[in-house]
């Protein structure tokens, strides 16, 4: 395994019962990146998740993080890694901050600077009992305890759920923090702008197998970009052009949906344009197409290129990326 | 909105979680109740052995005090009086587990906030769940009067068996509503309201044994002592223990109509961050468990006083000795009665070292264990932080209750040693609450979903086991199967240490083999 990798898995499979919750998944993630792990509901994230952490045990293929295999090393491996679950369970009778003491002292302690620091920043009140919390403040607490350890490695199953939006931009702050400071990250989540400020490359999962990895440049290089254009003629073959994947005409509007521009562009010149715009797809759009039911129909190349970013990617993203 | 709105439906929902649990419980008492009746004329199959029997009994001050006296020496009224103890305990439980369940964990589960969305009253949970126990139970015992109808036992007798045993489970209904409502947590609720049955069940045995006829007045269960079905036939306490039970039912009513979620006390802040300890897996699973066990150090520490004070005015009271059930015989009456209650109290006291072990799965499967086991935590130093825990902690409530038994006698007796004995009595018990906290290990590695139910089976085998072979359904020698009857029986017979030394070693196998187990499996 090269080094550059904190998390390698490779033909992973895990099943519960006759459920296939894990069909040979290929996971890669670099040392220092943030690395968004995205796919629907039930698709098998968690599952991945508790693999790596040594809390399930996989019927096939390997894991190794950080060098360790997981299940029969979970407590060194714990030494290097912080996790905070989508849903924090806590002991209803013990305060937020003793419960972040302890989980500090099983790792060996922590800075109580830093500790003090990250319960301003997410202004947790640290003297309340577990059970008063809210979702968000447990999800604080969670949060506030893997930060403050002095951790390699972050697995982060959807943490800011039922965090406000101002709690939200703290995570993202801490988040941006940990990967200056050179700490990798996994990140679970399916708030999309979060996975767009901050993740270097995202893999997607869908029914136990990743479908799709790479950053998001590369991504929307996967999915058609739409034009839409005002022309003096509408040609009657659009629809038969190659790369051309949909068509809606409205008196001389067309929309259309593009994989390929090098038939597409001389057929509309051509037509004379009058006005043209052409759009990226939105993150919205590109999830829908790797969460939804046949992403194979849509032509989906296999395995992403691995690499920094594709130079001249169609469009530039939203926060240009 | 009503405060009864939505009670259909929400009954509907009730019934259909707890069909199962409902009819295992409720069925399984009317069952036993029943069984043990048919069975009685085949143990004391003539009235001279009847009446030899109703005299032994009456004489034997752990008899008298665990169930109470024996009133009419015939079949039926040995039959009654068998079961009036455990019919109490066993409806009782149920009454007030099942309206915990569906008014103070459900509101701690999140869903009552699901339903509360939808429309529903206030006290909807509350009184569905509180007409699902009374159902429930109005079921089970009018099942027990045409059982005994059946078995061709007196009308009237029938009839108020079945109204006494409605009555004890109804109030211990009415006393977990009031739980419920009071608590702010479920564990809470439940350790509430099973603390109130066990201070007024042991009232009344204490009146019963010491005969204190005023001290009844003290405890449901001592009105209800005066029914005496098939003998007095009096009516009157099953109408004052339900008029109890109406008030306690208004007052959870009047609680009830709080905040959803709101515990009668609000609760306190606690410090910004922990003290010097808990520092590792053992000192959590203590600090977690610190207000439980101190509850029950102190209150089994209450029981062993009573029990030596008990036994103390039962013996001047009492002429001889019956035999315990064949399990502690012995010319002076004061040592056996100590001796059986220990026996007993063991079996009690490994209900707090089974659940503290089984409370790993509610961790595990509530998502507090990943905290512990995502940090440098083995899952062995995770689990084993609560094992040490009951280990440790079973021991401490023996100890204490060994030491109030101790404390009490030394002072009646006058004599120091008393105090060394009775700790010995009950330490050297030990080694058979640690087996069982040993299999609750040993199940929890190999099949933690059902590990608590068959632990607790177990104990409640060996728990009936004792009443099996007094009824004669099985002979003697299968005590020898609890490993409570294996160990000496002090204070009576001699100190013998190998029986401990045996249970311990297949303790520590058994904990072995759960270990290795849990090691292998998936954590959820």
């Amino acid at each position: 395994m090269p080094v550059s990798n904190v998390i390698s898995i490779s033909g992973l499979r895990k099943s519960f019962g006759r459920t296939q919750a894990l069909d040979g998944l290929d996971l890669r993630v670099r040392r220092g990146e943030v690395h968004g792990f995205l796919g629907p509901n039930g698709a098998g994230k968690s599952t991945t998740i508790r693999v790596l952490l040594g809390l399930l045990k996989a019927d096939g293929g390997r894991a190794d993080v950080l060098g360790y295999d997981p299940w029969h090393r979970a407590a060194e491996l714990h030494r290097h890694l912080a996790y905070v679950p989508g849903d924090v369970a806590l002991w209803p009778n013990l305060t937020g901050g003793e419960i972040i003491d302890v989980l500090g002292r099983f790792r060996g302690g922590f800075d109580p600077r830093r500790r003090d620091a990250l319960i301003e920043r997410f202004e947790l009140d640290p003297r309340k009992k577990a059970r008063t919390y809210s979702k968000g403040n447990r999800q604080k607490v969670g949060l506030i305890a893997a930060l403050a350890a002095d951790a390699e490695l972050l697995i982060l199953d959807e943490p800011t759920s039922g965090l406000d939006p101002l709690m939200e931009a703290v995570f993202k702050e801490s988040v941006a923090e940990a990967r200056r400071e050179g700490r990798s990250v996994l990140l679970s989540s399916h708030v999309l702008s979060e996975v767009e400020e901050l993740c270097d490359r995202v893999s997607i999962i869908r029914s136990g197998r990743i479908v799709e990895s790479g950053t998001l440049a590369e991504l929307r290089h996967l999915t058609a970009t739409s034009v839409t254009a005002t022309l003096a003629t509408v040609p009657p073959d659009l629809a038969g052009l190659p790369g051309v994947s949909s068509v809606e005409v409205d008196g001389h509007r067309v929309r259309l949906r593009v994989d390929a521009f090098d038939a597409v562009l001389g057929a509309l010149e051509r037509a004379g344009v009058r006005s043209l715009t052409v759009a990226p797809p939105t993150l919205e759009e590109l999830f829908l197409r790797f969460y939804g039911a046949h992403p194979e129909d849509a032509g989906a190349p296999a395995p992403a290129p691995e690499g920094p970013d594709a130079p001249g990617t169609p469009a530039p993203t939203r926060n240009g990326r | 909105m009503d405060a009864l709105t939505g009670l259909g439906p929400f009954l509907r929902l009730v019934l259909r979680r707890d069909r199962v649990r409902l009819t295992l419980w409720f069925g399984l008492a009317a069952l036993l109740i029943i069984g043990i009746a048919a069975s009685i004329g085949a143990v004391v199959p003539t009235d001279e052995a009847r009446a030899a029997y109703a005299e032994e009994t009456n004489r034997s001050p752990a008899e008298v005090f665990m169930i109470g006296r024996i009133n009419s020496a015939t079949v039926a009224g040995i039959a009654v009086w068998r079961v009036q103890g455990l019919a109490a305990l066993l409806l009782g439980l149920a009454g007030a587990f099942t309206v915990i369940r569906h008014t103070r964990t459900a509101v701690e589960d999140g869903y009552r906030e699901l339903l509360g969305a939808a429309a529903l009253g206030r006290l909807t949970p509350l009184a569905a769940s509180v007409a699902t126990a009374l159902g429930a139970t109005l079921a089970t015992t009018a099942a027990v009067t045409a059982g005994y109808a059946a078995l061709g036992f007196p009308a009237t007798g029938s009839v108020l068996a079945g109204a006494q045993f409605f009555a004890a489970g109804a109030f211990m209904t009415g006393v977990g509503a009031v739980a419920a409502m009071a608590a702010a947590t479920s564990r809470g609720a439940v350790g509430l309201a099973v603390g109130v049955l066990a201070v007024l069940y042991a009232v009344r045995g204490t009146a019963d044994a010491a005969g204190l006829p005023a001290l009844h007045r003290a405890s449901p269960y001592g009105w209800l002592r005066s029914v005496q079905p098939f003998a007095a036939d009096d009516g009157r306490p099953v109408l004052l223990v339900l008029a109890l039970t109406a008030a306690l039912l208004g007052a959870a009513a009047l609680l009830g109509t709080r905040d959803v979620g709101g515990g009668l006390l609000p609760e306190r802040d606690g410090r910004p961050g922990a003290g010097r300890w808990p520092r590792g897996p053992v000192g959590l699973a203590f600090r977690l468990n610190a207000g439980t066990l101190a509850a029950w150090v102190a209150a089994m520490g209450v029981f062993g006083a009573l029990v030596a004070a008990v036994a103390g005015s039962a013996a001047r009271q009492l002429a001889g000795g019956g035999a315990l059930s064949g399990l502690v015989s012995g010319p002076d009456p004061e040592p056996a009665f100590i001796a059986f209650v220990a026996y007993v109290f063991a079996q009690v006291t490994t209900v707090y070292g089974i659940h503290t072990v089984v409370g790993l799965r509610g961790d595990e499967t509530g998502g507090r264990a990943e905290n512990v086991l995502a940090a440098p935590v083995s899952r062995l130093r995770w689990a084993g932080g609560a094992l040490v825990v009951a280990l440790t902690g079973t021991a401490l409530i023996q100890l204490a209750f060994g030491a109030g038994l101790g404390v009490v006698r030394a002072a009646a007796t006058g004599e120091a040693g008393q105090l060394a004995a009775m700790a010995a009595a009950a330490l050297v018990r030990l080694p058979a609450v640690w087996l069982l906290v040993a299999v609750a290990a040993l199940l929890y590695g190999a099949v933690p979903r059902i590990a608590g139910a068959a632990a607790f089976t177990v104990l409640g085998f060996l728990f009936l086991l004792e009443l099996l072979v007094e009824l004669g359904f099985v002979g003697s020698g299968v005590l020898a199967l609890s490993p409570y009857a294996r160990v000496p029986q002090l204070p009576v017979g001699p100190a013998d240490p190998v029986p401990g030394l045996v249970l311990t070693g297949i303790a520590a196998a058994l904990i072995a083999a759960g270990a290795l187990l849990l090691r292998r499996r998936d954590l959820r």
